[in-house]
């Protein structure tokens, strides 16, 4: 009564269409290697020629990030400091923002009632709030933690809500013809369908929440990093002050390499 | 045995005028039966074959299967969509275990059922593929293989061809058909495609549009099992195919 018969049959599998030829791995880094070099030649040049004190050479600020790494070590103190409110802020927002966007993309009444929220926020700069909410919530960490909240749940929440809204109807038809329940769509249906923009959404609030933690320090509230990089400016220690935005810059970027390979691993079947 | 009795459906979409989409339809459905659904579009044969699945609730007049009244998605029937409706995160493996899962079944159990009835489509192989690794025609086949594996008595098929090029859509044919005449079950199948409605069909059901509703019952008095060639050399086949356009013609003539 069973009928197999080959699938080699039916017509082959259709391809995807490459836009750029791909590179091999040693030359995507040798080509990076040969950016960077580039770049770190203007740098020297052009700070030799501007023979000031507040442009350090490529060459010095390598140095001086050496330095405040591994010989004085007085980065890491400062660096704890401020990802102790990264650390809180990102995940907070992230536990408000999904479900929020989730219930946004779900039910019109969320969607209505935070609206104009969503709107308004992600037009409002955050940065001129940082004063209302320092006098609001006083000079601990948990100002810091709201202002890394605001920088980043906007981005998460509207990229969750439109995932979820670009899932594929027939599927939850689908779905629903073999007996799914509201539960069972949400997990088997609306969320993996969702999670690629739910990952957008993650690595853009990431980059605005590590934004928004450099930025409260350096503009009302000195501690961590931003008052290590204003103390540097006070006493002209330009190589300092490049180095260590450089080191911030160096964890952005992990943390942005971080959430790729978790993209990655979830996405497999893209 | 499905049977529909007085049917009718009516729904206002949004700033629009009420649409009837089906009118008094009455339908007798035996088990084990191969009934095909052809008509012009706007006839409601989707909304038909949506209502006996549960999916669609039509506003007058029951649908019953054995007896039993249909008021929602129900564990009788299992549909196939047009355009495949399979999880592009899920293997061939899950999407063909999907509606077993949904049931409740157990890991192994699940696993095992789905390779029976991958095999039985001809994907063997394919097992850890994602979906767009896969033809159009193959992507059917889990599809189908997804909605055999619930093995319910009923098929819905959404006309699960339609997305198909013209030769896939003859080989799936008549790969369906052997696949149904080794594993009878009662399928509504809808069509707009009069050849695939007379060489499939036990019954071609006839629908005309606006409002939608059954004009006649063809009998397709072609033996079983069906060789497809065969079919459409005799005789009852060109027939029923120049019958069925005919009557389509004249239902044309009227709305164009």
């Amino acid at each position: 009564m069973t009928t197999a018969v080959a699938a080699s049959r039916a017509l082959p599998a259709t391809r995807r269409v490459e836009l750029r030829k791909p590179l091999p791995t040693w030359k995507v880094w040798l080509v990076r290697a040969f950016a960077v070099a580039l770049f770190a030649i203007f740098w020297e040049a052009g700070a030799n020629l501007a023979d000031s004190l507040l442009i350090p050479t490529f060459s010095s600020t390598m140095v001086a990030l050496w330095e405040t790494t591994f010989v004085t070590g007085e980065i890491w103190g400062p660096l704890a400091i401020s990802n102790l409110s990264f650390l809180l802020g990102y995940p907070i927002a992230v536990i408000v923002a999904v479900p929020l966007g989730l219930a946004m993309a779900r039910w019109k009444r969320f969607d209505k009632a935070f609206s104009p929220i969503v709107a308004v926020s992600l037009a409002l700069p955050i940065a001129p709030l940082i004063p209302v909410v320092l006098i609001a919530m006083g000079l601990g960490i948990t100002p810091r933690i709201f202002i890394i909240f605001l920088f980043a749940w906007v981005f998460i929440a509207t990229n969750v809500r439109a995932g979820v809204r670009a899932v594929d109807k027939p599927l939850i038809e689908m779905a629903s013809s073999f007996g799914a329940s509201e539960r069972v769509i949400w997990w088997k249906i609306l969320i993996p369908g969702a999670t690629p923009a739910i990952m957008t959404g993650l690595r853009t609030g990431l980059g605005r929440a590590f934004a928004g933690m450099v930025i409260v320090e350096l503009i009302m509230l000195p501690v961590g990093i931003g008052a290590l990089m204003l103390d540097y400016r006070g006493f002209f220690q330009a190589d300092l002050l490049y180095a260590t935005t450089i080191a911030v810059v160096i964890e952005a970027v992990v943390l942005a390499m971080l959430m790729q390979r978790l993209e990655r691993r979830l996405l497999k079947w893209k | 045995m499905i049977s529909i009795k007085d049917v009718s459906h009516r729904y206002t979409a949004k700033g629009r005028e009420e649409t009837v989409a089906l009118s008094n339809v009455n339908l007798e459905i035996e088990d084990n039966e191969f009934v095909t659904i052809i008509g012009p579009s706007g006839c409601g044969k989707t909304t038909l074959m949506r209502a006996v699945g549960g999916l669609v609730q039509p506003t007058e007049g029951e649908i019953t299967i054995d007896g039993q009244r249909v008021t929602g998605p129900h564990q009788q029937a299992a549909v196939v969509f047009q355009n495949f409706a399979l999880l592009p995160w899920a293997s061939i493996l899950d999407n063909v275990a999907f509606g077993l899962e949904l049931q409740g079944m157990g890991k192994a159990d699940r696993i095992a059922k789905a390779e029976q009835y991958i095999k039985r489509v001809g994907l063997s192989g394919f097992e850890r593929k994602y979906p767009r690794e896969l033809s159009g025609g193959m992507q059917q086949r889990v599809g189908l293989a997804r909605a055999l594996a619930v093995e319910t008595p009923i098929l819905l098929m959404d006309e699960p061809f339609g997305a198909l090029d013209q030769q896939t859509r003859r080989y799936m044919q008549e790969e369906l058909i052997q696949i149904w005449e080794g594993d009878r079950r009662t399928v509504i199948f809808v069509t707009h495609d009069m050849e695939e409605a007379v060489l499939l069909g036990d019954k071609v059901v006839l629908m005309s549009a606006r409002p939608g509703k059954i004009e006649e019952v063809i009998d397709v008095d072609i033996a079983r099992p069906r060789d497809p060639e065969a079919v459409e050399r005799s005789e009852v086949f060109a027939e029923k195919k120049e019958y069925l356009w005919r009557r389509l013609r004249e239902m044309y003539q009227v709305t164009a």
